[in-house]
């Protein structure tokens, strides 16, 4: 189960998950927040209250985070010990900018 | 080292020397001879002339000249006489002097007195000259006087110059008979010595001569049939030695028509019989070294028959098993087995086939199988043994057989039915007792007759109690000194571990029992199975089943995560679990059916170290540990999407197993409670 929210700044898009992003819901946050990569320089995803991330959630990360590297960039947030150890030893946290 | 060939030289130098000795040997002898009949001839020669010298002259005149020493006519006469004797004969008797003497007749005098003398090379001695005697002759002379001895010959050789003088006398007689004089003649021999050499080289010359001919011919004739022919024997077999492994045939030239050729003959057979026997025993090593590799081959066949993968079943916690077989030899005859017959009922074999070696090991397998099938298909460990029996005897001309201990238990309830056809007791440790030798009732083994019955027994096993089941290979383990390991023995080793998990109580085991047998040769198969039962814990309904659809994955993770929520796990370890249920699920939902239909099912059993999470699908058989890990040093444009994740699951659970079995993929997960 997975909620998310979405806030608008300027040209900065900050999405807040509460949940879990998994198999189950990475394909429908997939569809909420790929097609805005066109229309904001960022994207922020608050990660505060997601539970974990699974490898599904990986993939979407890492598809914003080449989509934006020519602009202004993506950046996580708030990231909790369960997936802050899943995106070091997956090497995800070398490559993403975390907050 | 390099021999030279010298047999010319030493039959050379064996030649020269039997002609050296034969030749010494005849010139000394003949000498010898013609010396002793030449001087025989002189002798006689000699005595001719003195005789003749004492007829002529007249004795009674004799006293008148000794003691006057007055010369009268007759005296000159017989001078002359003895002159032209002494000259005439010189030729061909070599007379030196001829004299007449008279010895002095006072006794101590060594003297003797000359009445005449004839010296054809020397000045004679004059009348009543005297002169010593040499030695012995002054004796000599008395008993011509006294007519003891009526000739003397004497032969010596001058101390001063060598030459060699025969001396003869005989005594003048006066016309009384009595003796009057001595009349002596010497002779030099020297002329025998020059002419024995003379006759010696005569006859010697040519012998040698005759002598070396045969030698050269002798020695031409042994290099040309002898040592050729076994130079040229001995270069071919340096051949062959050489060009032992080429088809070419070995002729040996020889033709001397004699028993070398026979031995060049018997060696060219030899030659031919040789090779032959290479080429048998190359082909016998190589037929070797094949069964060699095929015995390798049918050794690992037969492990890999065996259940020999530990843990065997990581996904059950309610029992514990761990098995060895120790051949004695490459392939053995023991056999231990153990499979789920369901859920809830393990089977366990431990079997010993008579005889060793591959007959043994084909036995073997026959007997495993044939026990797996009668036991799957639901019979009771009797009826298994019973039907096995009956499919063995009804065609087992080999007369082979084997001993069996089968036993099922029902992981359920803990009762264990057994039964035993003519194989070792059970060891039983029930609850947490020591290990027992269990007396059980023995059948007759399997293969041995036909419709022998046998019957089960039944034992109530607590939870944590153990069977321990065994081949003879143990209790008659046998050390350097002849003894037995024996079940005291192994009573002992158990108890000492009973407490241990079956694998460390079977590795405790074989160390004691290879201590014990130390330097002897292991005499027979070593084959061991211990099984722990500990039973299930009351957990109710512990397992999820669901379709393969992405919506249906929550379901699984929400089972998980109710199921674990009163566990002592931290909420990172939860999220953890859960995580890697959602990529587990996740995997066989997009991939272990294709486009079809399917279901995946979770189990989730707890143990007092953690949770063990199994996971089945009947799916494509698919191993996901055996997929590589990404490679997660790569930048974000080098990335891929894939592959993450069982790579998570991989890191965050603490153990991952996968089998296939009964055309299930079963992946084991464990994750254990917080220290």
């Amino acid at each position: 189960m997975l909620n998310y929210e979405k806030k608008t700044e300027g040209s900065v898009l900050t999405v807040i998950l509460d949940g879990k992003l998994d198999t189950g819901t990475a394909p429908e946050l997939t569809a909420a927040v790929e097609p805005e990569t066109d229309n904001f320089d960022k994207i922020v995803l608050d990660m505060e209250n997601l539970k974990y991330i699974s490898s599904a959630g990986l993939r979407l990360l890492l598809s914003l985070h080449k989509k934006m590297a020519s602009k202004g960039g993506f950046i996580i947030k708030n990231v909790n010990e369960t997936n802050m150890e899943i995106l070091e030893f997956t090497g995800f946290a070398d490559i993403l900018n975390i907050e | 080292m390099k021999k030279k060939g010298n047999i010319t030289k030493r039959t050379l130098v064996s030649v020269l020397l039997a002609a050296a000795v034969l030749i010494g040997s005849i010139s000394v002898s003949t000498g010898l001879q013609l010396r002793k009949v030449l001087i025989e001839k002189y002798t006689d020669f000699a005595l001719s002339y003195v005789n003749a010298a004492a007829e002529f002259i007249d004795g009674d005149r004799i006293e008148l000249y000794y003691s006057t020493g007055a010369k009268d006519a007759y005296y000159e006469e017989i001078s002359k006489y003895l002159n032209s004797t002494a000259d005439s004969s010189a030729k061909e008797a070599n007379i030196k002097y001829f004299y007449v003497l008279i010895p002095d007749s006072v006794p101590d005098s060594d003297l003797y007195t000359y009445i005449w003398d004839a010296e054809p090379y020397d000045e004679p001695m004059d009348l009543l000259e005297k002169y010593p005697f040499s030695e012995g002759a002054k004796e000599r002379a008395q008993k011509i006087y006294n007519k003891e001895i009526t000739e003397d010959v004497q032969s010596y050789i001058d101390a001063e110059d060598g030459t060699h003088t025969l001396t003869v006398s005989v005594p003048l007689l006066d016309s009384n008979g009595d003796v009057a004089a001595i009349i002596a003649a010497d002779l030099s021999v020297s002329g025998i010595n020059n002419a024995l050499v003379r006759i010696i080289s005569s006859i010697l010359i040519p012998v040698a001569g005759i002598m070396l001919l045969t030698m050269i011919l002798f020695y031409f004739i042994t290099k040309r049939k002898i040592i050729e022919p076994i130079v040229k024997l001995q270069s071919a077999a340096e051949g062959i030695v050489d060009h032992i492994e080429s088809d070419e045939p070995v002729n040996i030239d020889v033709h001397t028509n004699d028993e070398i050729e026979m031995l060049a003959d018997s060696f060219t057979g030899m030659t031919d019989k040789l090779r032959e026997y290479i080429k048998q025993n190359e082909t016998i090593t190589a037929e070797k070294e094949r069964i060699g590799a095929e015995l390798e081959l049918a050794t690992r066949i037969q492990a890999d028959m065996l259940p020999n993968i530990f843990p065997a079943f990581p996904e059950r916690i309610d029992f514990d098993i761990y098995a060895v077989m120790t051949p004695a030899k490459e392939v053995g005859g023991d056999f231990y087995d153990f499979f789920l017959i369901d859920d809830t009922h393990l089977a366990l074999v431990v079997a010993d086939v008579s005889g060793k070696g591959v007959p043994a090991a084909l036995f073997m397998m026959m007997s495993k199988i044939l026990i797996q099938n009668q036991v799957m298909s639901g019979k009771s460990p009797a009826e298994a043994l019973e039907a096995v029996n009956s499919q063995i005897c009804s065609n087992n001309r080999e007369e082979m057989f084997v001993t069996v201990w089968l036993g099922i238990l029902d992981l359920e309830t803990g009762l264990l039915i057994a039964a035993n056809a003519g194989h070792e007791k059970p060891i039983i440790r029930n609850g947490s007792g020591d290990f027992e030798l269990f007396k059980d009732r023995h059948g007759f083994v399997i293969g041995g007759m036909d419709g022998v019955k046998y019957r089960n027994y039944e034992i109530q096993l607590e939870k944590g109690s153990s069977v321990f089941v065994f081949t003879d290979g143990l209790v008659e383990a046998t050390s350097e000194n002849d003894e037995l390991f024996g079940a005291e023995r192994t009573l002992e080793v158990l108890n000492k571990v009973k407490d241990e998990t079956p694998e460390t109580i079977l590795k405790k085991t074989e160390e004691a029992v290879n201590a014990f047998v130390g330097a002897a040769d292991p005499f027979d198969d070593l084959t061991m199975l211990c099984v722990k039962y500990t039973g299930r814990e009351d957990g109710g309904e512990n397992e999820i089943t669901i379709e393969n659809e992405v919506s249906e994955i929550a379901k699984a993770v929400d089972f998980v995560s109710l199921k674990t929520e009163d566990l002592p796990f931290s909420f990172k370890d939860r999220n953890q679990i859960e995580v890697a249920v959602d990529e587990i699920m996740s995997n066989i939902v997009n991939y272990a059916y294709g486009d079809k239909k399917g279901k995946a099912t979770l189990k989730l059993q707890t143990d007092e170290e953690g949770i063990i999470i199994t996971v089945e699908d009947s799916g494509i058989p698919y191993n996901p540990l055996e997929k590589e890990d990404p490679d997660i040093t790569l930048s974000a444009e080098e990335r891929g999407i894939g592959g993450y994740g069982i790579f998570i699951v991989k890191k965050v659970m603490d153990e991952i197993a996968y089998r296939h079995a009964e055309g299930k993929n079963i992946l084991t997960m464990r994750k254990f409670f917080l220290k």
